[in-house]
């Protein structure tokens, strides 16, 4: 991948998997630093960027692997609360709607919401997510059952508590 | 009630203002991170060489013929008696419920990248006494193996000596399909994984002296090729194999 191919890459990718990453982690300027973050090791890996089939898939993980680590040192430091553990930063104002997505998709247990963001807003088919995850069709699409039942659920919840 | 299928496929990101760095700052960190971590290499592989090296040059010194007086070298007391077996409740399993025993070691060689590169209880030096724990996951697989050496002097021989092959076959297998990535060591533990096909199945290894005695980890995973999974599979082994090493200080530390 040389510079012209890498910088149309970033380009084209850098937002879509900012909005991804932010759908699975919560939080946007985390999401946004995470990502930047892949870049720069994608281009310090390019090598082996250029042998993967998915070079978009590659930075997307790393991204949100980047925030789960960032996550978990921060909670065993126990550190001060920062950006990476406290409430999602809004700089704009989104819908209820959104926010309510958002918040519901917080509240899935971490496999659940990986797999709901990678197939449903990634749009990626199943047998993709299973290899991005590394783990097999079946419990991608036990994930996705569980995923959607809970997030049904958290979504009538927050509409009933709404309307009360 | 909201379809959430929908709420998820219509899933956008309002008002967020990205403001992205420019791809060329982008390319210069990139480029600076891989400098870095060459050079890294480099000292740890000059490290390692001269390690091995000053002892086998100190050896040579004693068939001069000069005046310069030998180097004099720091024998440990002999009143150091190292422990040579490995007691019936040490907690080799340690966080592993499922874990069998097994009775031989099962080395891991069809997943190195280079011939001769993994750990063998065969040495040299050849370790003493050996016990190995196999717990096998849903999705990987863990090994632990417990070695004891004759005397602190030859399990800092068996680790150096694994470390030296290890930094010689990341090197050679640098930008290929199969590799060795040295992730990291110091005075008394390495990290390095065996990346073994495309899709990212990988062997992570973690090797601890403590004494005579070295403790080996090896994790099968997916995932490879990726570094923040590789450090978080770094991580979560050292945080696993902690009490492990606790109780190494315990009955193998002078």
């Amino acid at each position: 991948m040389d510079e012209r191919e890498f910088d149309d890459f970033y380009a084209a990718s850098f937002q879509r998997i900012t909005g991804q990453v932010y759908a699975m982690i919560g939080n946007r300027d985390e999401a946004q630093e995470c990502v930047q973050e892949a870049f720069v090791r994608a281009w310090a890996h390019r090598r082996r960027l250029e042998k993967a089939d998915h070079p978009e898939a590659w930075v997307r993980t790393t991204a949100y692997r980047l925030a789960v680590s960032r996550w978990r040192r921060t909670v065993r430091g126990r550190r001060p609360v920062d950006r990476a553990v406290g409430p999602a930063y809004e700089s704009a104002a989104p819908s209820e709607a959104h926010v309510a997505l958002v918040a519901a998709l917080r509240q899935l247990p971490e496999a659940q919401r990986q797999a709901l963001v990678l197939h449903h807003i990634a749009d990626l088919p199943v047998h993709d997510v299973a290899r991005e995850v590394g783990v097999p069709e079946g419990t991608i699409k036990a994930r996705l059952s569980r995923g959607r039942a809970a997030l049904a659920a958290l979504l009538a919840d927050e509409e009933g508590l709404s309307h009360a | 009630m909201r379809d959430p299928l929908d709420e998820l496929e219509n899933f956008a990101t309002p008002g967020l203002t990205m403001d992205p760095l420019p791809a060329s700052e982008v390319r210069r960190r990139g480029s600076r991170m891989r400098r870095r971590n060459h050079a890294l290499a480099a000292i740890g592989g000059v490290a390692a060489v001269a390690i091995i090296a000053t002892p086998l040059a100190m050896a040579a010194s004693g068939n001069r013929t000069d005046t310069t007086p030998p180097v004099t070298t720091q024998s440990p007391s002999p009143s150091v008696t190292w422990v040579q077996e490995i007691p019936a409740d040490f907690p080799l399993a340690d966080g592993m419920p499922r874990a069998a025993a097994q009775d031989r070691y099962e080395a891991q060689s069809d997943a190195d990248a280079c011939n001769g590169l993994g750990w063998s209880p065969d040495g040299p030096p050849a370790a003493v006494e050996v016990q190995q724990v196999h717990q096998t996951e849903n999705e990987g697989g863990v090994d632990r193996a417990l070695a004891v050496y004759a005397d602190e002097d030859a399990a800092s021989q068996a680790r150096l000596s694994l470390e030296a092959r290890v930094q010689e076959c990341a090197t050679a297998t640098d930008g290929k399909a199969r590799y060795t990535e040295d992730v990291s060591s110091d005075a008394s533990s390495l990290f390095y994984v065996d990346h073994v096909s495309e899709i990212g199945e990988m062997y992570t290894h973690q090797v601890v002296q403590v004494g005579n005695a070295l403790l080996l980890t090896t994790v099968y995973s997916l995932g490879g090729g990726d570094p923040a999974i590789v450090q978080r599979t770094v991580d979560l082994i050292e945080e696993k194999s902690a009490p492990v090493v606790d109780a190494m200080k315990d009955v193998f530390a002078q």
